[in-house]
C-alpha cells in the first residue's frame, strides 16, 4: 500500500470504506453475529452410543447441534463410564473431525501413492482377487487380522464362510502369556472385583496409563476405603507413583518375586488351607517346587530385599481373601517376556493360595447372560473349515495357544511359504506394522502379499502399504453389534451422518461377502443380527437406540466346577504337563540379560493416547506430541547424555532417534519409551515422524507355550547424537 | 531568502522530524490513553479499544524510527549541534530556570540572555529524548511480549505508563508555550515555516541571534571577495 | 449470593488428564490452550522415587490482579466469586496474562482473545457441574457453593488435611509426600501491578493535572495582563 502513489481519490475511497467498515463493526445484525446467535439457539439432541477411543468401550452421550457433535460425555447409565470419561474419550470430537481422516476408498498405485476408487469397484476388484487366490492356493491363503472389536463376530464369520481358519487377533502382542497361564490353572481368565480389594498387587500393570476408565474409578474408591496398592514395576509408572508402594524389581523377574511369595505363604502357613484343600489340585507338587524359591534367592534375582518380600507376603495373607494379584494385561507377566507363562502361573497359583476366587475383592468370573447363538441367524449353517491354521495356534506346536494366534510370525510364514502360501491379508482395527515387532520386516511382508486390504478410519502405517484402503465410518458415524457391559447391554449407533464416503464395517463385510459368493451367510442386516441374538433377553435394537444402555437379567457366575480337566484350580496343571511343560510354575530367567554396555528396552502406555491410533488427534497430540527415552541418571552420565538430548537407540534389528528423559524413576538396567509414536505416514500431519517407534527395534520372538511376542526381550545400545 | 524581518531557526528536515514525532506522539498518547483509561472512561466500546490498540501499534514505527532517520539523513550537522547544546549547561541556564516561573505566569521578570535553545527548551529536549527512548523500549517489549521473561514484561507496563504520563505533562507545557503563551508563541512559526521574527530571535535567543549576524556578515564579505576575484 | 469454590483431593488424582481434555472439549479450545493443567513432580533418587500430581487452574482470587489491569473491564469478579471474561469485551491485549501470578490464562490465536477457567459458569447456569468435575475418574474434584450447607463442597472442605490456598477459591487435599511449595502459592498481588495502578497512575495523573492547571492559570493571568497593555508582545531586553 505504501508503494502506490496515494491519489486524492484513493484516499477518499479508503476513508469511506474504512468508516463504513467501522460502522458495520459496531452495528447490530452483522451477519456473523446474528448467525452465531441463531446457531446457539438451535436445539440440541443427545444420542447415547459407545466410545471407540480405546478398547474399553465406555458408554457415552453425544450432544449434537446443527448436525455437528459439540460435546461427548460419559453415559451415567453405562457401568464402565458411570458418566465419566478419560482424556481420550473426551477428545473424540477431534478424531471425528480430523482433517487427515480417510474420506473415500483408495487404491494403491505406487509407494505411498493412492488414487480414489469407488466402493463398487473396490469391492469388485478385491472379491475378484480373493476368488483368484482362493482358486490357486485354497481359502486358507486368506488371513484376517484384527484387534477384536464389536464387529469381530462378523469378521470371524466372513473368514470361516470363505473357508479359511485364519481369523487372527492381536493376543501375542498383548496378553498371550496371561491367558495361557490362567487357562491352564482356572480353565478361563478371571476378572477382579477391583472395587472391594483390600490388598492389590499389580505385576507390571499400569492401570492409570494403560488406562481403563471403569477400573480406575473402582480402584481409586477402594484405596479411599483403605486398600493397599502395591506395584511391581522396573519403572515408576504413574500407577506405581500413585500406589502405596513401588517395588522396583529388575525387569522380567516378576516370576521370581511371586514364587518367593508363594514360598513364604506356604512356609509360614499363611495360605487358605481350606480353600486349597477343597478347590485345588497339585498343592504338594507346588510346595515341593517352591521349596528352593526363598526370599533370599529371590532377592538375588529381583534386587528386592528379602525382608520386603516376606513383608508383602504376610500383608497379602492378612488381607485375604480380598487380596489379589491382578491377572493384568500385557505388563510383567502378560506378554512382555519369554518367561511370562511361568510368571503368570505363579500369579495364578498365588491367587489360589489366597483363596480369593469368587470372594469379595478377589478374582471373579463374569455373570451368565442368556444370549442366542449365531445358529439362530437366518441362512445356511457355516461350512466346516478343514484347513489348519496358518500360525499353528492350537495345533501340535502351540496346543495352548488356541484362540490366541501368533500374528507376529506372519513374516516368517510368508517368507518361508510354510505351512502353506499365505497370499491375502485383510487387516481391521489393527496396525501390525507398529504393533507387531520388527516394523521393517512386517512392511516387507506386506509387499510380498498379493492382496492387502486395510479397513481403518485413518491412514495407519499398515494401510499405507495396502493395495486397497477401505475407510470405515468412525464410531460416531456407525452402528455395530451390541456390547455386553457387565449386567447391561449397550448399543453403538450413528450420531451424525458420515462426513466422507465411508461405511460401517458391517456394510463392508456384507458387500464383500456378496461379491465373493458367500452372501448367503450374511442374509441379515445389523439390526436383524442384534435382534436375533438379543431375543432371549427380551430387548431389541430399536429399544437400545432409544435407551442406549439396558440392564438385563444375568445369572450369577459359578465357582464350584471349573472348566479344567480336574474341575478344580490346577496348581499342578494337566494341560501344561500334556503340552510338555512343567506342571507347576517354575523360575525361568528372562531370555536376554543386559550388561554394562547395553539396556533392556521397555515399552508401555500413556493416559492420553491409545496405541498408535490417537497421535493425530489435535487435543491428545497437544498434550503429548512425542515420546521420550527414559534413562537413569547414572547410566545417562556415563554416556554423556543430558535431559532433552537427542539419542540414538540401536538393537540387532534397527535403530531410532528420540529425545532423552533423564529420570530417577527407572531401573538402571533398562530404558523405556511409550508405545504408539513414530508414525511413518506423511498424510498423518500431526503424528508423522513425531517421536520414535520402538517396534523398529524389537526382534520377532515367540514365548514358550503361549507364542507371546515377548517384546521386552530386546537389548539396545544408546548413544548421544544431538 | 534574505528577509531582514525574519531569520531561519529550523530547516525542513528538522521540522519534518519534529512534526513526525509530535503527531505520532499525540496519537500514541491518545490511543494509549484509551488502553489505560478503560476506553476513555467507557466512551469507547471494545471495538474502539481494539482499533485504538491497532493504531497505537502501527504508530510505534514512525515514532521509533522515522524521527531519528530524518534527523540523521536530512540534517546531521544541526542534529549533533542540538545534542551538544542541550547537554551544555552554565550558570545562566540555571538562573533562567529559577526565574522562568514568573515569566510563565505573566509576571514581570528580566531573564538572562539565551542561546539557540533556552534552558527550558533544553529540559524539554532532554526529557523528550529520554522519554522517547523509554517509551520505545518498553513499548516494543510489550509488543513482542513472547520474547521476554515475565518479570521484564511485567515491569514494562508501569514504566511505559510512567513515561507516557511524564511526557504528557511535558507536552502540555510545550504546546502551551509554543502556541499560546503571548511571549513565546511566535516560536510556532519557527517550527511551521522555519523562520521567526528577528525581534523574537533578538529578544528570546540573543546569543544565537548575534552568532547568526556574525555568520551572515562573514558570508557577505566572502561573497564580495569571490565576486571580485571572478572578474 | 453464592460463594463458589473448588476442592481437589489430590490423593485421588491419578494424573490421567481427563479434566484437561474435558475442559478443552467443553470450551472448544486450541490444543495449546489449557484452562486446567496437570503437573507431575518427581522427588527422590532410585529406588526411593516418588511422583505426585498437582492440578492447577484459575484460582478465582479474592482480589484478582487481572481485573486491575484489564483496559476494557472485560475480566471481572462476579458477586458469586467467579472471575469471568466477557469475550465480547476482550481485545486480546494480554495485560491480564502477565498479571496472573498462576499462569492460568491462555491466549486464543484464532479468536485474538484471552480465555481461562470460569468454573464453567455457563454450565452452572443449566444446573451442571464444571466439566472437569463431571469427568474426573477419581472423583478428586469437588465443586459447589460454600454458602449452601447442602453443597458437597461444604462437607469436603471440613475434612482433615484440607489446605486452603489463601486469597483464592481453591482448596487441595495433598497426598503424603507432596511439598506445600509444589502446590499453588497463597495469593499475592504482583508488585508491578500495585506500583502501576497504585503509584504511577495517580502520580502521573497528578502531574498531568498540575501541569494543565498551571497552563490554565497562566492563560488566565496572561489574558488579563496582556489585555491591560496594548501593542505587540511584551518586550524583554
Amino acid at each position: 500500500m505504501l508503494n502506490h502513489k496515494l491519489s486524492r481519490r484513493t484516499f477518499l475511497k479508503a476513508t469511506a470504506v474504512t468508516t463504513g467498515a467501522m460502522a458495520a463493526l459496531g452495528a447490530e445484525g452483522l451477519s456473523l453475529e446474528s448467525w452465531q446467535k441463531a446457531a446457539a439457539a438451535s436445539p440440541e439432541t443427545i444420542v447415547p452410543t459407545i466410545c471407540e477411543m480405546c478398547g474399553v468401550k465406555c458408554g457415552i452421550l453425544a450432544y449434537v447441534k446443527n448436525g455437528r457433535v459439540v460435546k461427548i460425555e460419559g453415559n451415567p447409565k453405562h457401568p464402565f463410564s458411570n458418566g465419566r470419561l478419560c482424556a481420550r474419550g473426551n477428545a473424540g470430537i477431534k478424531t471425528l473431525y480430523d482433517p487427515d481422516r480417510l474420506r473415500q476408498p483408495l487404491k494403491r498405485v505406487g509407494e505411498g501413492k493412492f488414487v480414489p476408487i469407488s466402493w463398487e469397484k473396490a469391492i469388485a476388484e478385491i472379491a475378484a482377487k480373493l476368488k483368484e487366490l482362493k482358486g490357486k492356493y485354497g481359502p486358507e491363503t486368506l488371513v484376517w487380522a484384527c484387534h477384536p472389536e464389536l464387529i469381530a463376530p462378523w469378521e470371524k464369520r466372513f473368514t470361516e464362510a470363505f473357508g479359511s481358519p485364519n481369523f487372527t487377533g492381536h493376543a501375542p502382542t498383548c496378553y498371550s502369556n496371561r491367558n495361557v497361564a490362567y487357562n491352564v490353572t482356572y480353565g478361563t481368565l478371571p476378572g477382579v472385583d477391583y472395587g472391594n480389594v483390600k490388598y492389590y498387587l499389580s505385576p507390571g500393570r499400569n492401570i492409570t496409563e494403560g488406562i481403563n476408565n471403569a477400573v480406575v474409578q473402582k480402584i481409586v474408591a477402594a484405596r479411599q476405603n483403605g486398600a493397599k496398592l502395591v506395584a511391581l514395576d522396573p519403572r515408576l509408572s504413574n500407577f506405581a507413583a500413585w500406589a502405596d508402594e513401588w517395588i522396583p524389581l529388575r525387569p522380567g523377574t516378576d516370576g521370581a518375586f511371586l514364587l518367593a511369595l508363594i514360598h513364604v505363604l506356604i512356609k509360614e502357613n499363611l495360605y487358605d488351607e481350606t480353600f486349597v484343600r477343597e478347590k485345588t489340585v497339585g498343592f504338594e507338587e507346588l510346595k515341593a517346587e517352591v521349596e528352593k524359591y526363598t526370599p533370599e534367592w529371590a532377592e538375588k534375582i529381583t534386587g528386592i530385599k528379602a525382608a520386603t518380600i516376606v513383608r508383602i507376603a504376610r500383608e497379602m495373607a492378612a488381607a485375604r481373601p480380598a487380596a489379589v494379584v491382578d491377572p493384568a494385561w500385557h505388563g510383567g507377566l502378560g506378554g512382555m517376556y519369554h518367561n511370562g507363562v511361568q510368571a503368570g502361573r505363579a500369579a495364578a497359583c498365588l491367587n489360589a493360595l489366597l483363596g480369593n476366587l469368587g470372594a469379595k475383592g478377589g478374582l471373579t468370573f463374569s455373570p451368565g447372560m442368556n444370549l442366542a447363538k449365531e445358529d439362530k441367524l437366518p441362512g445356511p449353517p457355516l461350512p466346516k473349515v478343514t484347513a489348519k491354521r496358518w500360525d499353528g495356534a492350537g495345533g501340535e506346536k502351540w496346543p495352548l495357544a488356541k484362540g490366541l494366534g501368533l500374528i507376529q510370525t506372519l513374516p516368517e510364514v510368508v517368507e518361508s511359504g510354510k505351512p502353506y502360501p499365505v497370499k491375502a491379508l485383510i487387516v481391521s482395527h489393527m496396525n501390525p506394522v507398529r504393533s507387531c515387532p520388527d516394523s521393517q520386516r512386517f512392511i516387507a511382508t506386506l509387499k510380498k502379499l498379493e492382496l492387502v486390504v486395510a479397513i481403518d478410519i485413518q491412514m495407519s502405517d499398515t494401510a499405507y502399504h495396502a493395495h486397497y484402503v477401505l475407510p470405515e465410518s468412525s464410531y460416531l458415524e456407525r452402528s455395530d453389534p451390541f456390547e455386553v457391559a457387565g449386567p447391561t447391554i449397550a448399543l453403538r449407533q450413528p450420531v451424525v451422518t458420515p462426513l466422507g464416503d465411508t461405511k460401517g464395517e458391517d456394510e463392508i463385510i456384507k458387500e464383500l461377502a456378496e461379491a465373493v459368493g458367500i452372501g448367503e451367510f450374511f442374509n441379515f442386516s445389523l439390526k436383524e443380527y442384534n435382534n436375533t441374538l438379543l431375543a432371549p433377553l427380551g430387548i431389541t435394537h430399536e429399544q437400545l437406540e432409544k435407551e442406549g444402555v439396558i440392564k438385563v437379567e444375568t445369572t450369577p457366575p459359578k465357582y464350584d466346577k471349573l472348566p479344567t480337566p480336574s474341575g478344580k484350580i490346577e496348581l499342578a496343571s494337566e494341560l501344561m504337563r500334556k503340552a510338555g511343560g512343567p506342571a507347576v510354575p517354575t523360575w525361568e530367567p528372562p531370555l536376554v540379560q543386559p550388561d554394562r554396555s547395553n539396556f533392556r528396552l521397555l515399552h508401555g502406555h500413556v493416559a492420553m493416547h491409545t496405541h498408535t491410533s490417537t497421535q493425530n488427534n489435535g487435543w491428545l497430540h497437544g498434550l503429548m506430541p512425542e515420546n521420550e527415552l527414559w534413562i537413569h541418571p547414572s547410566r545417562a552420565k556415563e554416556l554423556g547424555i543430558k535431559n532433552g538430548d537427542l539419542v540414538e537407540v540401536e538393537s540387532s534389528v534397527g535403530r531410532v532417534r528420540i529425545k532423552a528423559r533423564v529420570t530417577e524413576g527407572i531401573h538402571p538396567e533398562a530404558v523405556f519409551m511409550a508405545h504408539g509414536f513414530g508414525s511413518m505416514v506423511p498424510t498423518q500431519h500431526l503424528a508423522y515422524n513425531r517421536g520414535a517407534n520402538h517396534s523398529l527395534l524389537v526382534p520377532i520372538l515367540t514365548a514358550n507355550f503361549s507364542g507371546a511376542a515377548a517384546q521386552c526381550e530386546v537389548l539396545v545400545k544408546v548413544k548421544k547424537v544431538g | 531568502m534574505n528577509n531582514p524581518e525574519r531569520v531561519e531557526r529550523f530547516n525542513l528536515a528538522e521540522r519534518l522530524a519534529h512534526w513526525n514525532h509530535a503527531i505520532s506522539f499525540c496519537l500514541l498518547f491518545i490511543t494509549g490513553a484509551a488502553l489505560v483509561f478503560r476506553g476513555w472512561g467507557g466512551l469507547l466500546g471494545p471495538h474502539g479499544v481494539r482499533l485504538a490498540r491497532d493504531i497505537h501499534h502501527v504508530l510505534a514505527i514512525p515514532f521509533t524510527f522515522f524521527t531519528l532517520l530524518i534527523l540523521l539523513v536530512g540534517t546531521r550537522t544541526t542534529f549533533f549541534a542540538w545534542l551538544k547544546e542541550i547537554l551544555t549547561w552554565d550558570k545562566e541556564d540555571v538562573r533562567f530556570l529559577l526565574l522562568f516561573p514568573r515569566e510563565f505566569f505573566g509576571l514581570k521578570v528580566k531573564l538572562p540572555e539565551q542561546g539557540k535553545f533556552n534552558a527550558g527548551e533544553k529540559i524539554n529536549s532532554l526529557l523528550t529524548i529520554v522519554g522517547s527512548l523509554l517509551m520505545a523500549t518498553t513499548g516494543w517489549i510489550l509488543l513482542y511480549r513472547n520474547s521476554f521473561s515475565k518479570a521484564v514484561l511485567a515491569w514494562a507496563y508501569p514504566l511505559h505508563d510512567a513515561g507516557a504520563l511524564l511526557m504528557g505533562a511535558v507536552i502540555v507545557g510545550h504546546v502551551y508555550l509554543s502556541l499560546l503563551h503571548p511571549n513565546s508563541r511566535e516560536a510556532i512559526n519557527g517550527m511551521l515555516w522555519g523562520t521567526v521574527t528577528t525581534k523574537f530571535a533578538r529578544e528570546h535567543h540573543g546569543r544565537w541571534y548575534r552568532q547568526l549576524m556574525k555568520q551572515q556578515e562573514q558570508r557577505g564579505r566572502e561573497g564580495r571577495l569571490t565576486s571580485l576575484s571572478a572578474d | 449470593m453464592a460463594r463458589f469454590a473448588m476442592l481437589v483431593d489430590l490423593r485421588k488424582c491419578v494424573g490421567c488428564q481427563a479434566c484437561t481434555v474435558a475442559c478443552q472439549q467443553q470450551w472448544g479450545l486450541e490444543p495449546e490452550q489449557r484452562f486446567t493443567k496437570v503437573e507431575a513432580i518427581e522427588y527422590g533418587e532410585f529406588p526411593n522415587v516418588s511422583r505426585k500430581f498437582v492440578t492447577t487452574q484459575c484460582m478465582h482470587c479474592d482480589q484478582p490482579p487481572c481485573q486491575e489491569v484489564c483496559p476494557t473491564g472485560a475480566t471481572y469478579k462476579r458477586a458469586d466469586g467467579i472471575v469471568v471474561i466477557d469475550e465480547d469485551k476482550c481485545v486480546g491485549c494480554q495485560y491480564c496474562l502477565t498479571a496472573c501470578p498462576y499462569g492460568a490464562r491462555t491466549y486464543n490465536q484464532e479468536k485474538g482473545i484471552v480465555q481461562k477457567c470460569s468454573f464453567c459458569a455457563a454450565r452452572l447456569a443449566t444446573g451442571k457441574e464444571p466439566a472437569c468435575v463431571s469427568t474426573c475418574l477419581g472423583q478428586a474434584r469437588i465443586f459447589g457453593d460454600l454458602d449452601d450447607p447442602k453443597s458437597p463442597i461444604v462437607k469436603a472442605a471440613s475434612q482433615p488435611g484440607v489446605l486452603k490456598v489463601k486469597g483464592t477459591a481453591m482448596m487441595y487435599i495433598p497426598p503424603k509426600g507432596l511439598n506445600r511449595a509444589d502446590l499453588p502459592a497463597d495469593a499475592t498481588f504482583p508488585s508491578y501491578v500495585s506500583t502501576w495502578k497504585g503509584v504511577v497512575q495517580p502520580a502521573g495523573k497528578a502531574l498531568l493535572g498540575l501541569t494543565t492547571g498551571a497552563v490554565l492559570l497562566s492563560l488566565m493571568i496572561n489574558s488579563v495582563t496582556h489585555g491591560k497593555s496594548d501593542g505587540e508582545g511584551e518586550g524583554r531586553s
